[in-house]
């Protein structure tokens, strides 16, 4: 597992996620996601296209992040999820917490 | 012909217990796609008992993962001698709170009733026992 995250000309931090978010990778994840949001850029979008794989664990990573965008005040989104990881989110409700969108152009859209 | 294995149930070991369903995965030549969902339970099976399963002074527990074809079904049991616990007593999580609120506890045994087609829970000879298992599908 591994994050790389880049700030794009629009003020948004775009966190490409790659690999499997399970437990053991978790910790580090979220560490990455809550360091994005602190430098207040004007969003943060997760990138998902190359996620193969996310557990409870991850959702947690996902979850904290999130919320710690909306008491910032800096907007939040996914996209690009692979089917099964769109499976967990559906299924924990996920889906309906966090902004999913198809792709990193509609994540873009969306948040500007 | 079912496979079993046995892994120390720390979080360490956490990625030897999905390498032994990935190794007998590929070599009973079942599809891809349908490992995702045993992949998923069994870390949340296997992170509950290190979690709960282990005295908190004494030695980690061990967690043997038993795995099964049956015709178009993959049975998967994962036995733990650690502290009696039935996961399925859990209630289920509210999925529809508000991010704010929103707690990520009982989330893996959620998803391990949602991802599977049955699950079931016995204590027998000083083991818990969940067994699960999920049909493939019709195969070709």
């Amino acid at each position: 597992m591994n994050v790389s995250i880049e700030n794009t000309e629009g003020g948004v931090s775009v966190a490409s996620a790659h690999g499997r978010l399970d437990f053991g990778a978790s910790a580090e994840f979220q560490k990455a996601l809550e360091g994005a949001v602190a430098a207040k850029p004007k969003a943060l979008v997760i990138e998902c296209s190359a996620l193969e794989y996310v557990s409870s664990a991850g959702l947690r990573a996902f979850l904290v992040a999130a919320r710690a965008a909306k008491a910032g005040n800096v907007g939040f989104a996914a996209c690009g999820l692979q089917p099964a990881v769109k499976e967990v989110f559906e299924v924990s409700g996920f889906s309906k917490i966090i902004d999913v969108q198809a792709d990193l152009a509609a994540a873009l859209a969306a948040l500007a | 012909m079912s496979h079993s294995f046995r892994v120390e149930a720390t979080a360490e070991r956490l990625p030897e217990a999905n390498t032994g369903l990935d190794a007998w995965w590929t070599s009973a030549g079942l599809p891809d796609e349908a490992r995702f969902a045993f992949e998923l339970v069994l870390e949340e099976i296997f992170m509950n008992v290190v979690m709960h399963g282990s005295p908190p002074e004494g030695p980690a527990c061990t967690v043997e993962v038993t795995l099964d074809r049956r015709g178009d079904e993959v049975c998967m049991e994962v036995a733990d001698d650690g502290v009696r616990f039935d996961p399925l007593t859990l209630e289920d999580p509210d999925t529809s709170t508000p991010i704010e609120d929103r707690r990520v506890g009982g989330l893996g045994v959620y998803f391990v009733r949602e991802m599977m087609d049955t699950v079931h829970y016995r204590y027998s000879e000083g083991r818990n026992h969940l067994t699960v298992s999920k049909s493939l599908g019709p195969t070709t």
